[in-house]
């Protein structure tokens, strides 16, 4: 085939995706704008900002300096960053262990367990969060971020999750490496896991996520400024009897960076498939 | 298995670790208070606390207004963390009273009560014994913007009586003057009058304050249909939803459609709406636009069409209140100390900083409430809003003023546009009220 | 007992390990959610006005049958899982399998555009979609801009739903493609391959490859996806409350919170209320999985 034939034949070809293009691009409009006007808020001042105007105002550091004076906000974010962090590591490492125990070492009375487990996840927290934090108090951790990352530690949620992830995995090479003598929990840590790394991946940005936002259980369980979490801050600053707009748009940027940031870092595991792992 | 173990043990002392900083709350020597809006109540506890001075710690929380009442109600049901001093809205505060008897600090002995206005000493009683220290007054009025609206308005609204501006304000006008005078800037400027949110109770409650009724009876029962304060309200709602006037030929609405605070709030400095009647707190927000300066003027509440009805009224008012078994007494003499003694002239500084209207009777006859007020061209309007604070309708607002106040405007869209009679809306709200009660 | 653990067969060792895995997490599950729910199960006898209880289950019970405010807050609880779900989840597959193609350009954008949304705190995007769909904020601006006029997003009873379900859809559809593109990775390319040897076209590709494979996750997401929407309150309570009658869009989750916050608070009738949200997750779970085993 002549070179002008070959490119003719690849643009026509990569038209055939057109439509998919066209179809994301618009998604992506939609799922981004918001975004979009929140970082303009962000640097426009109150007026502005509710009077529907889109630009990039030059109130930035005047919006970032009201943001910063008001009390704690840092401190706010910094006890987000570690109630995150730290359930996201203990989180994955105790939901995944049970996982595993489910489903690879499934047994009847596992399994009935299990049921019972899926049924508490169906309770809506609106129910439980008196009860719980009577149970908080009863421990001496109230207004502690203790009590924030313990209560998360072992989520039904995460054990679903990991436990329908493994459902796929190939039970014989587990069996093989029964048989060449390792004990189970060097199989989980060395075999399994690496295997899992999408799954790890995706829980880990979803617990981060749940905690970061984490809103009424801090609000119950929190009770002194320095150590209130951001989402509490944000509510704060929007409901003042004189909202400053601008002011809220910035802080709600802030918010939302680090989940973007830990997005951006964790994402490259759904990126070409890890199947070779398998092998 | 020992992995198991050493991660466990790891995990036990992370946590011990972060742990630290339990609060003991009560009782531990530092006055803790609750409340919200920085800009406001925070700002006058801050005032408090620096007037006050002394060897006490006092330490201020701030929250929003809703998530303080959801936190302390978790916490009042469960021994959870609670302060010392806290701010409740005196429409809650019936339902907190009798919902969570013995948590409150009975304040009967230690606070003089006779020194405040006895309306809203009323509100912190409960079986007999006052446990408030009464805050801010609520007492409304109407600010107009002296710019906007103009003789011809006033003239073209055909008042008995009354055909210029200076007229219209000093007079004591109804909602079918108001809503008149409404009509006419309208139809001359295609601007709204006012910014009204039908979602949101507060209008309501001026309205049926200033009748000297209330949603429920003096037995607590809920009471709408064939109360003529209920109805009276009801029907100038009606009356503003569907006061549509001819702008060069478009059918324009005299209000304009708020959803939330920031959207009932902004018109007012945008100019988008040239009234708002409502709580003498408003102040502070409408001060807050110094380019308005001299355009606003303050007038009295209008009044409903039925008889016993009067140009006074109020909208929301706070009280503090000592939660049992904290530092009572240190909270005590604190709160005893600004609030009832006025130590430093606090009512003449958080009056003229923040626009906040004590309910200390006494503090009335100070300097400060005498002043002429530059930004409302040299009026008298603290002396105003102080002397109309004296002639609120005392109202028992019960425990059910939020299930009322839903049940009310869930059902009134199908009688404003027309749909339900008035009979039919009241009685279905009237049925969803008495449900909410458990 | 390591020596008794040492003498077990091969099998009961493995039961016994299995047990040492889950032990950890039952540990933490049965402080913070057993417990508290036995608690809550004593509520639920209960008839509360704050602190001030009696013994009354017979009472809530009958309360329930005959609260009509629960009716309605049942039927939009379910106007929105029943309309909401299935379509937010076949975007979501959509979405992963198209992002899924090696060859498509700009996947990691897409993707971490379509993801965004998930990112936000729910009180930050409720007050951000309250803002934009004011009356004159900037959605209605546009549309009277392109002549189709103002819409009451916030106030009118049947926009209200909608702009419950456009909320949804938008926070948590990316949140959903996640677990789809993750359950995509694990599937081996060589079946793809295998199947175009053999002639297959994308479409069964999809339907008889794709899709079976993914089933462990679809069930995981459909599963969750039903017990977050009747557990739905964030975006009701923020979004809509206070703009607008709250008659349409009143979800379970909201009135169990009122009956505990706003009215006068009872907490027993409330807690059986939210009994009622799990009897009805429990439900239609056990029916998921069913369906999920029968196609096996």
């Amino acid at each position: 085939m002549s070179p002008i034939k070959k490119t003719i034949f690849k643009f026509l070809k990569s038209l055939k995706r057109l439509p998919a293009y066209l179809f994301l691009s618009i998604v992506s409009f939609f799922c981004v704008f918001p975004f979009l006007w929140m970082f303009f808020g962000a640097t426009m001042t109150s007026g502005e900002v509710s009077s529907g105007v889109i630009k990039i105002g030059s109130n930035f550091s005047e919006n970032l300096k009201v943001l910063f004076d008001q009390s704690d906000f840092m401190q706010a974010f910094s006890n987000s960053v570690v109630a995150a962090v730290l359930t996201t590591v203990f989180a994955l490492f105790i939901s995944s262990l049970a996982a595993y125990g489910f489903e690879i070492f499934s047994t009847k009375v596992k399994n009935k367990i299990f049921g019972v487990l899926l049924l508490t996840m169906m309770v809506p927290f609106a129910a439980l969060m008196i009860p719980l934090y009577k149970v908080i108090i009863f421990l001496d951790l109230s207004n502690s971020i203790a009590s924030l990352i313990v209560p998360a530690i072992a989520t039904v949620f995460l054990i679903f999750f990991f436990k329908q992830s493994l459902k796929k995995f190939p039970r014989e090479i587990i069996q093989s490496a029964r048989i060449d003598g390792a004990n189970e929990f060097r199989i989980f840590r060395s075999i399994v896991v690496p295997a899992m790394k999408p799954a790890y991946a995706a829980a880990a940005i979803l617990t981060f996520m749940t905690s970061w936002n984490n809103f009424l259980w801090p609000l119950i369980t929190l009770s002194s400024n320095d150590k209130q979490t951001l989402p509490l801050k944000i509510s704060i600053l929007s409901s003042s009897y004189t909202p400053n707009y601008g002011v809220v748009l910035l802080a709600i940027v802030i918010a939302t960076l680090p989940s973007i940031l830990v997005f951006f870092a964790l994402q490259k595991h759904f990126v070409a498939g890890l199947t070779g792992a398998v092998k | 298995m020992k992995k198991i173990l050493l991660l466990l043990i790891t995990l036990s002392l992370a946590i011990t670790l972060v742990a630290c900083g339990g609060d003991d709350g009560n009782q531990d020597g530092k006055i803790t208070i609750w409340a919200w809006d920085p800009n406001f109540n925070i700002d006058i506890m801050n005032r408090a606390k620096e007037i006050y001075g002394g060897d006490v710690e006092i330490e201020i929380v701030e929250m929003a207004k809703g998530d303080l009442e959801t936190k302390l109600h978790t916490s009042l049901s469960t021994e959870g963390d609670l302060p010392d001093i806290v701010l409740i809205e005196d429409y809650m505060a019936p339902k907190y009273l009798a919902s969570y008897p013995g948590k409150f600090a009975d304040l009967s002995e230690s606070i003089d009560h006779t020194k405040f206005i006895q309306g809203k000493v009323q509100i912190g009683t409960y079986d007999g014994k006052q446990y408030s220290v009464p805050f801010d007054s609520g007492v409304s009025g109407m600010f107009i913007r002296n710019d906007l609206v103009l003789d011809v308005d006033v003239a073209a609204a055909n008042l008995a009586g009354v055909s210029t501006f200076d007229e219209f304000v000093a007079a004591d006008i109804t909602w079918d003057d108001f809503i008149a005078v409404g009509q006419a800037y309208t139809s001359r400027t295609g601007d709204a009058f006012m910014a009204q949110n039908f979602a949101d109770g507060g209008g309501f409650r001026v309205i049926l304050n200033s009748t000297q009724t209330w949603y429920t009876d003096s037995s607590g029962e809920f009471d709408f249909v064939g109360n003529p304060g209920i109805e009276e309200a009801a029907e100038v709602y009606y009356k503003i939803y569907n006061a549509e006037v001819d702008y060069n030929g478009t059918m324009t609405e005299i209000y304009k459609a708020a959803t939330d605070w920031g959207t009932w709030v902004d018109p007012l400095s945008t100019g988008e709406a040239a009234t708002v009647t409502t709580g003498v707190w408003i102040t502070g927000t409408v001060k807050s636009n110094a380019d308005n300066s001299g355009n606003w003027t303050v007038m009295k509440t209008p009044r409903a069409n039925i008889s016993g009805a009067v140009n006074y009224s109020n909208l929301g008012g706070s009280s503090w209140y000592v939660i049992a078994d904290s530092d009572v007494d240190e909270s005590v003499d604190f709160l005893k100390a600004i609030y009832q003694e006025n130590q430093d002239g606090f009512y003449d500084q958080i009056l003229v900083n923040n626009g906040a209207m004590g309910s200390l009777l006494a503090a009335k006859s100070s300097t400060a409430y005498q002043a002429n007020d530059s930004y409302f061209s040299n009026a008298k309007v603290w002396n105003d809003f102080a002397s109309w604070a004296a002639l609120i309708p005392a109202i028992d607002y019960g425990q059910f003023t939020y299930e009322a106040d839903e049940a009310i405007i869930n059902a009134m869209p199908g009688y404003l546009d027309g749909t339900k009679t008035l009979t039919q809306f009241l009685t279905e709200a009237e049925t969803a009220a008495r449900a909410k009660v458990q | 007992m390591l020596k008794k653990f040492k003498n077990l067969s091969c099998k009961k060792r493995n039961v016994v390990i299995g047990w040492v895995f889950i032990i950890p997490a039952l540990v933490f599950i049965t402080i913070f959610v057993i417990i508290p729910i036995f608690y809550s199960l004593f509520l639920v006898t209960q008839s509360c006005r704050g602190i001030v209880c009696e013994q009354d289950f017979t009472g809530n019970l009958a309360k329930l049958f005959a609260d009509v405010q629960l009716r309605q807050v049942l039927i939009n609880t379910f106007i929105f899982f029943l309309i909401q779900v299935p379509i937010m989840l076949t975007l979501a597959l959509i979405f992963a399998v198209i992002l899924n193609n090696p060859k498509l350009k700009f996947r990691g954008v897409f993707r971490t555009a379509i993801f965004l949304p998930a990112v936000t705190s729910l009180v930050a995007y409720s007050v951000l979609f309250k803002m934009m769909l004011a009356p004159d904020g900037i959605v209605n601006s546009a549309l009277d801009f392109f002549g189709i006029g103002a819409v009451g997003w916030l106030t009118h009873p049947t926009w209200q739903r909608v702009t419950i379900i456009i909320a949804l859809l938008w926070r948590w559809t990316g949140y959903n493609m996640i677990f789809y593109l993750s359950g995509l990775q694990g599937i081996d390319k060589e079946i793809f391959e295998a199947s175009i040897i053999d002639g297959a076209t994308k479409r069964q590709q999809f339907f008889k490859i794709t899709i079976p494979l993914l089933k462990p996750i679809i069930l995981f997401t459909t599963v969750m996806s039903t017990i977050g929407t009747l557990q739905l309150f964030d975006e009701p309570f923020n979004i809509i409350r206070g703009s607008g009658t709250t008659v349409t869009t009143m979800t379970l989750s909201q009135y169990v919170y009122n009956l505990s916050f706003v009215y006068t608070p009872n907490f027993g009738y409330a807690a059986m209320i939210a009994y009622v949200i799990m009897i009805f997750a429990a439900l239609l779970t056990i029916i998921q999985f069913r369906i999920a085993k029968e196609d096996k």
